[in-house]
């Protein structure tokens, strides 16, 4: 009984010394994270824009452009807390609001409400409205004939979303036509960034990324095979620490 | 320790091909100690099954550090009380400083081969049977940040990752065969459910400390 | 009198239950199995992601490992040990699979069982939100096998044992020990199968429709091979939905009944293959029936054995007698080596001191040779000495039958004779022992 009982002590001592000893280092990881916890701060901080706009808003000296873009921090952290409609009511608002101010040339705060306004839409599956909005700023892009980039950029979030449609699809007919689309807008795009930023570029390895998902779904087998080894070969050139599985 | 005495006959190899030796028979106080410890055992386990009750709430404090502490942790209540009714997988929208936008799909073991299946379960089990579901959304954030950063480039940031959960239901079965699902014609994955929104902040990419971080412009 | 008669009978049939003899026979098995499974589990399913687990930049990395699902619990990590840097979680990885190894093939047996238990634990508490009941599981049955005498059988261990003992004192089989860590996983496996019949019991699917079977073979992240008709009819679909609670009833239950356990054991594996062949959940199905040999009485195990020996004798290859100086120790422990490695049973082993003439059926110019080195009578009647006996007989033991075409080699024959001269003169110095009378010394050197 002797040795056996000294085997099981020296056992136990080290399995209890092991949670032990680390215990400290444990409840230290605890703290620390407790205090940068994500949903609080993102709490914290939605409570923070929504005071901040309120005392904008109810300031009538305020600058507008202050109190827009105060009004899209806080249409973003209502976006994140999944508040999806009165997210969508700001950010409404707020692109109602920008297209009177850039109404006589180029306003690029005009394009990013636009943006976060179709991506909104996108997120609630309004494929209408958002597919309404990208089209819009494909064609005000157009009108004062924007950088390639721009153009591909529009082209690639109509190709994203018409896939996005199409999946959201159970008519094999109505599923085809729209990834047909995709592939179209997705095609332009990838040319488009060529040109403009480079064959080896980050944005043509995400457009590939897009591409391939299309190809892959309308059986393009071969196609699809290469717009993936391509985007990875890409992706591989970033070098970046966190790789996506 | 088998009982080697030198002063017993040695066997002939018929007797020895159906001797077996004994170990030394354990003591009393060893087998009451481990009667305890099964007793114990057993018990604990059957509490770690139970449902919520006083009971429960009452000796938990007890019994579950030793179950944690000595990896006895188990659920075996796989496919019940109710075997799940939907099929689904999982995407990620990211959205970039430029306005751009790529969908990031997690692993799609429905269309994976046998074999890549086989050795990437690991991920299976994170992805779709935990993530989506409630009792993880701690680790959403987590997850977030991961794929801000797998998709980092200089030229234009990750500013937005939209986890989206894509399900249908699976159709009642039916005796009318025209309306039955056959396993390999399973419905499309339709619905678009977006189960979080994660607004990118500097430190998320950048790994440098904040107290309070904005979100990325 | 009698409540304490019942009270005395109930002590008695615990402490039997628990605590008296049988062969490890069973554990060794299992112990085997498991090995291999938790090879499986880090080389093919953690290695393929493995830095997306482990890594410097993991997906989850350990500090939201504890603060959003540790939290305060005493989760067993011994990672937490370890130097910053992945290199160093990587050689904890890789000496995880290598004490799993040594415990597979029964190499210091209890030391790697208990090392691949905190390690497999650490390494699923390090990452836990990729563990399904699979691993839970594997790791259980690891400690249990930590805990139990399952080295004592089919091991390297048992192997280096009997060349250091006498089998005329100890015996040819495995020594009997106290079953307890083997009743605490059969426990343990009828607590898994009574948890998932009392909660199937209480869902719609699985006890009033009887469709559960339906929407378990239709998830299209799992779904494996095709079973037409079967998985797509109504009534089939039933049976096997009500079919799997009264198999997993019985397996809870009547598994502890002696004229029901094997039909029991065979609806199980009838289950688990089953499960296996339509869905891809790596190693919880083969887990559960590799526990099943548990549950097998070590008698049968024999009987079953005995017949594939038969089997071998029949239609492979007959024994050989093998004889042996019974006095001389070292010859004593070199045929225990050999008859623990001789699986099939082929090489009969036949001490000449004390068989007759007619039992040894040998030319007195042969019976001359014994004195001096180990004589084999194949099947055919051919009689080989020293290194040949050996060269034949490692053809018969599988354990061995990677040595069998080197000993043909041209060169390796000459040297295999020299080194069994060598081996044969200098066996005590090896082997130990003494030769009184200058018994042990070979014919070169008397």
């Amino acid at each position: 009984m002797g040795p056996k009982l000294a085997v099981l002590a020296v056992l136990g001592i080290l399995f209890a010394w092991v949670i032990v000893a680390t215990m400290p280092y444990r409840r230290q990881v605890i703290e620390e994270y407790d205090r940068k916890d994500y949903f609080q701060m993102v709490d914290r901080q939605l409570f923070q824009e929504e005071a901040n706009y309120n005392a904008l808003n109810e300031n009538p000296n305020a600058d507008r452009e202050e109190l827009l873009d105060s009004r899209e921090r806080l249409a973003m952290l209502l976006w994140e807390k999944r508040d999806f409609l009165k997210a969508l009511d700001h950010l409404q608002k707020i692109y109602e609001e920008r297209a009177l101010i850039g109404a006589g040339a180029y306003n690029s705060k005009y394009v990013d409400s636009m943006l976060r306004l179709a991506g909104l839409y996108r997120d609630l599956s309004n494929w209408r409205a958002a597919e309404a909005i990208y089209q819009a700023l494909l064609e005000y892009d157009q009108k004062y004939d924007r950088p390639g980039e721009d153009i591909a950029r529009d082209k690639n979030n109509l190709g994203l979303l018409n896939y996005l449609e199409a999946t959201g699809s159970d008519d094999e007919s109505v599923r085809k036509k729209l990834m047909e689309d995709a592939r179209g807008n997705l095609d332009k795009a990838v040319a488009l960034y060529e040109t403009s930023k480079g064959p080896d570029s980050a944005n043509v390895g995400n457009t590939l990324w897009n591409l391939y998902l299309v190809q892959r779904d309308l059986g393009m087998k071969a196609d699809a095979a290469r717009s993936k080894a391509r985007a990875e070969a890409i992706d591989a050139r970033m070098n970046r620490k966190c790789k996506a599985p | 320790m088998p009982d080697q005495s030198p002063s017993l006959k040695p066997m002939t190899v018929q007797e020895a091909l159906e001797h077996a030796p004994r170990r030394t028979p354990l003591d009393k106080t060893w087998m009451a100690v481990l009667s305890v410890f099964f007793a114990f055992y057993i018990a604990d386990c059957l509490i770690w099954f139970m449902d919520e009750c006083p009971f429960k709430e009452a000796v938990v404090p007890y019994t579950h550090p030793p179950m944690i502490a000595f990896g006895w942790t188990q659920y075996w209540s796989l496919f019940c009380p109710e075997v799940r009714n939907v099929i689904y997988h999982e995407t990620a929208v990211v959205t970039f400083q430029d306005g751009s936008t790529r969908l990031y799909e997690f692993p799609r073991f429905d269309l994976m081969s046998e074999r890549e299946h086989f050795k990437r379960e690991k991920l299976r089990k994170m992805f779709l049977d935990n993530m989506p579901w409630p009792g993880y959304e701690q680790f959403l954030p987590v997850f977030g940040r991961y794929i801000a950063r797998a998709n980092d480039n200089p030229s234009s940031r990750p500013v937005q990752v939209t986890f989206v959960h894509n399900i249908c239901n699976i159709p009642e079965p039916t005796l009318d065969m025209s309306k039955w699902t056959y396993r390999a014609r399973l419905p499309h994955h339709t619905v678009k459910d977006v189960k979080f929104v994660f607004q990118v902040r500097k430190p998320d990419l950048d790994e440098s400390p904040s107290e309070e971080p904005a979100l990325i412009p | 009198m009698s409540i304490k008669d019942d009270i005395n009978r109930l002590r008695q049939g615990w402490q039997n239950f628990w605590f008296a003899p049988a062969s490890p026979v069973p554990m060794a098995l299992f112990r085997i199995g498991l090995g291999l499974v938790v090879i499986q589990c880090l080389v093919v399913h953690l290695l393929a992601d493995w830095h997306l687990y482990y890594g410097d930049y993991a997906i989850v990395p350990i500090e939201d490992m504890i603060s959003k699902y540790w939290r305060g619990d005493p989760y067993f990590d011994l990672m937490l040990l370890l130097p910053p840097g992945e290199e160093w979680r990587w050689y904890f990885f890789w000496m995880t699979a290598v004490f799993a190894g040594m415990m597979t093939i029964g190499l210091f047996t209890r030391v790697s069982a208990v090392l691949t238990f905190l390690c497999l634990m650490s390494l699923q508490h390090h990452f836990l939100i990729n563990q399904n009941a699979g691993d839970n599981y594997l790791r259980i049955a690891t400690m249990c096998v930590a805990l139990s005498n399952a080295g004592d059988a089919l091991s390297l261990d048992s192997l280096i044992k009997c060349i250091r003992q006498d089998w005329r004192i100890t015996g040819f089989l495995a020594p009997l020990s106290s079953p307890w860590a083997q009743r605490l996983l059969q426990v343990q496996i009828c607590l898994a199968y009574y948890h998932t019949w009392v909660a199937k019991m209480a869902g719609e699917t699985w006890w009033n429709k009887g469709t559960a079977v339906y929407f378990a073979t239709r998830y299209d992240d799992v779904m494996r091979f095709p079973l037409p008709f079967i998985l797509d009819n109504y009534y089939c679909i039933q049976i096997l939905t009500w079919g799997t609670l009264v198999v997993e009833f019985a397996l809870w239950s009547l598994i502890w009944f002696r004229a029901t356990r094997y039909w029991v054991l065979l609806a199980g594996l009838g289950l688990h293959l089953g499960i296996e062949y339509c869905m891809n959940l790596p190693m919880f199905e083969w887990l559960f029936m590799l526990t099943y040999f548990l549950f097998i009485y070590p008698e049968d195990l024999e009987r079953f054995w005995s017949g594939v020996v038969a089997f071998v004798h029949k239609h492979i290859a007959r024994p050989s007698k093998l004889m042996f100086d019974g006095s001389c120790i070292v010859c004593v422990r070199t045929v225990g080596l050999i008859h623990h490695l001789d699986i099939f049973k082929l090489v009969n082993l036949i001490d000449f001191r004390t068989a007759t003439t007619s039992e040894l059926g040998l030319e007195p110019a042969d019976r001359d040779r014994l004195e001096s080195e180990i004589l084999l009578a194949t099947p055919s009647g051919k009689i080989l000495g020293g290194f040949q006996a050996f060269r034949y007989m490692t053809g018969r033991l599988p354990l061995l039958l990677a040595l069998f075409p080197l000993l043909y080699l041209p060169i390796v024959a000459q040297l295999g004779e020299l080194v069994y001269r060598t081996f044969a003169a200098n066996r005590f110095k090896i082997l130990g022992g003494r030769c009184p009378q200058g018994v042990c010394q070979t014919a070169t050197s008397s």
